[in-house]
């Protein structure tokens, strides 16, 4: 089953950001979008979960994204933000319920289910610990992986992932991961990273450059044919251990 | 949190009722038996009370819902230029002479909304054809909108009748000074709907409160948001200007104190913020009757007094 289907996408101001792109995503893929700065990674996932309009068109399940409501397109898509600063403090447990809008009607109060969907997110994530602890005292890392999970709380078939390891350290890289492939059973994953190592554990590899698809393959394959120093125009080191290519660059 | 709900409730309830007896003339409990007394409390205390708790609600919540849409503590509607806009309308429908009823509604709050919502339009627009424009951009925008209506009630005053000119001079200080219940029942529709609306919209805001993305990605339908947001504020803060002036700063201080006690929740904090914005604006009234009996001073003075240094301070702790 197709869970996205992406014709001719093409958004910029004066210099195109995305250039007629086309993707077709099946259920239950875990997508990883690579590419340098400016590439139209995040403008990408932003698209498809309408935070930025378009030219072209984005079906979601064969049913294009404008015939949903925002609350419906919501209950199918879930989306991680990059990591940023939150002028108004929540509590870990009151930002993750927060989620749960796009099930819940005006002036109602959120019911069992909502709480057992935020639970299960807190419990996924590890972050029940300091669940009513204030967002503003957390670590970058604790920020992350309640960021995940209120996105998880959301229940979404289809969960985007900005940069979801940006500014974190390796235990934390190492949790996030664990986490967005725990994400990958009941969803389709989209993860745009900058953290080439990490693209392993996808089933997929697109990377984009320029606005354009310069890349599309397992991500086998993308080690192997040595695409990196054209996507990113530099040259890079390859270690091969256990079947698995490490990369860095020169 | 049910046990603070109720303590600010008591505090309100006890707060309005030893107010009222403090003024030019002082009431004691027992006076109000007394026929004549009680009336005189009735016909021009309590209306008094009344519209100060109405306004200083409506603004609070103005304040709430601005500083949860653009994510900046210093939004209200009298930095965003809303009042000035409002008081605009109020000073042409003064200088016209207009009076009666338009669409059934009386003229005067009518000219405000309709003031209210020109310069929201100016400030959400003007943030709007340039990009990335920031919400540090919005405030300097709403000044720019202030200035520019400032000058134009300004001007309408140079060129009104002397009449005209005192009565606008004395409401453009923000007061409260009423006799009777009239001016608060035509106003109150504009109130009630506007509450309405902001109450309903208090999950929106929260999402909007952590970031437009986050609240798109959740199901928020942020354009409707946004414009139900400021339609209801222009009712409200268009309801009070018409009657009350623009009062200064009550909707940036009272969303804050609410913040440190009730959390950033706006589910909450619309009640502590209708609670307590009315209380405060009620308490500042008071201390215009009393500070310099029997001359009184514009509650205008008193809040922007108040208001002015905590602006500073805001702008401080958020550079730091």
């Amino acid at each position: 089953m197709i869970a996205i289907n992406i014709k001719n996408l093409t958004f910029g101001y004066d210099v195109p950001v995305l250039n007629n792109v086309n993707i077709t995503i099946n259920d239950g893929e875990f997508v990883g979008i690579i590419g340098p700065n400016g590439a139209g990674k995040s403008t990408l996932i932003k698209c498809i979960c309408n935070i930025i309009e378009t030219k072209g068109s984005v079906e979601v399940f064969g049913k294009p994204k404008e015939d949903y409501t925002s609350k419906d397109l919501a209950k199918i898509i879930s989306y991680v933000p990059q990591s940023s600063d939150r002028v108004f403090n929540f509590t870990v447990k009151d930002y993750i319920l927060m989620s749960r809008y796009p099930y819940t009607k005006s002036f109602a109060s959120l019911g069992e289910i909502d709480y057992e969907a935020c639970e299960e997110a807190m419990s996924v994530t590890g972050t029940k610990a300091y669940q009513n602890r204030l967002i503003t005292t957390l670590s970058g890392g604790e920020r992350q992986k309640v960021a995940i999970a209120s996105a998880m709380a959301q229940k979404g078939k289809i969960m985007l992932f900005d940069e979801p390891t940006t500014f974190l350290d390796p235990k934390h890289i190492s949790q996030v991961m664990k986490i967005v492939k725990r994400a990958n059973e009941n969803a389709t994953v989209l993860m745009v990273t900058h953290e080439l190592n990490t693209i392993f554990d996808c089933t997929r590899v697109i990377a984009l450059k320029g606005g354009e698809i310069v890349f599309d393959d397992k991500p086998g394959a993308f080690f192997e044919n040595r695409v990196a120093e054209e996507v990113f125009d530099t040259e890079f080191n390859y270690i091969e251990f256990e079947n698995k290519y490490f990369i860095y660059p020169k | 949190m049910k046990k603070k709900f109720i303590i600010l409730l008591l505090i309100t309830l006890i707060v309005i009722f030893v107010c009222s007896f403090f003024g030019v003339k002082n009431f004691t409990p027992r006076e109000l038996f007394e026929e004549e007394t009680r009336n005189l409390w009735l016909s021009m205390r309590l209306p008094r009370i009344v519209l100060g708790f109405i306004a200083g609600s409506c603004l609070a919540l103005s304040g709430m819902s601005f500083q949860s849409l653009f994510r900046n503590p210093l939004a209200e509607p009298f930095t965003l230029g809303i009042s000035a806009g409002a008081t605009l309308g109020c000073v042409v429908c003064v200088t016209l002479g207009i009076t009666g009823r338009i669409l059934g509604f009386t003229a005067l709050p009518l000219f405000a909304f309709a003031g209210a919502l020109v310069s929201v339009f100016f400030v959400y627009y003007l943030t709007n054809i340039k990009k990335n424009f920031s919400t540090g951009d919005m405030l300097l925008a709403g000044i720019g909108v202030n200035f520019f209506f400032s000058a134009l009630i300004l001007m309408l005053q140079y060129f009104g009748r002397e009449y005209n000119l005192a009565k606008i001079m004395h409401w453009t200080m923000g007061g409260v000074d009423i006799i009777g219940y009239e001016k608060i029942i035509e106003i109150l529709p504009f109130v009630l709907i506007g509450l309405f609306f902001l109450f309903k919209s208090t999950r929106e805001l929260n999402l909007l409160s952590v970031g437009e993305d986050i609240a798109v990605s959740r199901g928020v339908n942020v354009g409707a948001v946004k414009k139900i947001i400021f339609f209801s504020s222009s009712l409200m803060v268009g309801a009070v200007c018409a009657v009350c002036g623009p009062i200064a700063f009550v909707g940036m201080i009272c969303p804050h104190i609410m913040r440190l006690i009730f959390g950033y929740d706006n589910r909450r904090l619309v009640f502590a913020c209708f609670m307590f914005g009315g209380t405060f604006l009620v308490v500042c009234d008071t201390l215009t009757r009393t500070v310099i009996a029997p001359t009184e001073l514009p509650v205008g003075i008193i809040t922007s007094l108040l208001g002015g240094p905590f602006f500073i301070y805001l702008l401080f702790k958020k550079n730091k």
